[in-house]
């Protein structure tokens, strides 16, 4: 990338907190890339496991994966997601039934995995950014 | 550094630089992104040494029973034990910071007496401040910590007692300093400067970069050169006012 790309800053897809990231990463994209494509890499394993502790209807086991998930989307600027997180671990460790997260781990579901797409959109974004 | 950290989860590896006073760390942390992001932001203070990153406790208890650090990057909930299980099994304390994306664990924080807690994720301007906070904590009763009349190493994987009237002389190995006594040697991971630092001032004096001598021990002295039981041992230009000025001189 040439100096006067260096100095441009990197238009976040508005489902990331562009200013978290911004004021975690500053303008380093090349970094900014590596952190998205390591989450991206690490995600599939994680979210595997919130599922399966899922289908065991294991809410101790479910607490902990969820609890793994929720400072990853922080790092990559899904703020909003994290603190989805936050409120289903708390649920897991509130609720006595199991049927009573059914409803939230739904909805937690379908958070995570529109995550995972733009998360993987937004390193091919960056890719080309810093490929300029 | 970027990807040092990357898919190496319990491997230990060293990072090539190393600033003179830098302090060393080993990162205990689950997430990969965390361990790779908490790594750079010690690069980037210049003032920290990575040693290793483990992923659980598991993989770290040996190695840091093994080792001694100055500073431990925690998480809480992993795989296995918890780093509070991690800190009750350790043969020594460093100072450690908890990094945790709950702060439910500040009580346990305090109870533990880590010095600081950073939620994840955390600015680097954060971090820095937890950095801060360490070097200005107090040094824990650890390794080299003296009380009136011993010091205690941490040698071949656990603390071992030295009675200061006991020690002959203190010697420089570069990252390690060995304890002569009249009986023994011991080796142990520390720097002269941290021990100067540590050690009780009425018992020892620096003469040489490379050598502190219990004051007691010093047989004779002959122009640059002080004899304990018969080793040479060499005094500096810049140390040798200050050893005639602490000698009985009559």
């Amino acid at each position: 990338m040439n100096e006067e790309l260096s100095n441009q800053e990197f238009n976040f897809s508005p489902i990331f907190d562009s200013a978290f990231l911004y004021e975690m990463y500053e303008n380093d994209y090349q970094y900014v890339e590596e952190i998205f494509s390591t989450t991206n890499e690490g995600f599939q394993a994680d979210f595997e496991a919130i599922k399966k502790a899922f289908d065991q209807q294991d809410l101790a086991t479910l607490k902990k994966a969820v609890h793994k998930m929720k400072p990853a989307m922080g790092f990559v600027g899904l703020l909003a997601l994290q603190e989805q997180c936050q409120n289903f671990e708390q649920e897991c460790a509130a609720k006595q039934e199991f049927k009573e997260i059914i409803i939230n781990y739904h909805t937690l579901l379908v958070g995570l995995t529109t995550a995972n797409e733009k998360i993987a959109e937004e390193i091919t974004r960056l890719h080309s950014f810093n490929n300029l | 550094m970027k990807k040092l950290l990357k898919k190496l989860p319990g491997f230990i590896h060293s990072i090539t630089y190393k600033e003179p006073g830098s302090m060393t760390c080993v990162i205990v942390e689950d997430l990969q992104v965390a361990a790779d992001y908490l790594a750079r932001c010690c690069e980037k203070s210049g003032e920290l040494e990575v040693k290793g990153h483990f992923t659980n406790v598991q993989e770290a208890l040996p190695y840091l029973n093994q080792v001694t650090i100055d500073l431990l990057f925690l998480d809480v909930e992993m795989p296995g034990a918890s780093g509070f299980e991690l800190l009750d099994q350790l043969a020594y304390h460093p100072k450690v910071i908890l990094t945790t994306s709950k702060t439910e664990y500040a009580y346990n924080a305090f109870e533990y007496k880590v010095t600081d807690f950073l939620k994840k994720p955390f600015t680097y301007q954060r971090f820095q401040e937890a950095l801060q906070k360490v070097k200005a904590a107090q040094p824990e009763i650890t390794e080299g910590n003296t009380e009136d009349d011993h010091i205690f190493i941490k040698t071949d994987g656990k603390l071992v007692r030295l009675q200061n009237n006991d020690i002959l002389y203190i010697e420089s190995m570069g990252d390690y300093v060995k304890f002569i006594t009249a009986e023994k040697k011991y080796i142990t991971h520390n720097t002269m400067k941290k021990l100067e630092e540590k050690i009780s001032k009425d018992h020892f004096l620096k003469v040489h970069r490379s050598y502190i001598v219990n004051i007691n021990k010093i047989a004779d002295i002959r122009e640059n050169m002080l004899f304990i039981k018969g080793v040479e041992i060499p005094i500096s230009k810049a140390h040798k006012a200050e050893v005639l000025k602490r000698l009985n001189i009559v």
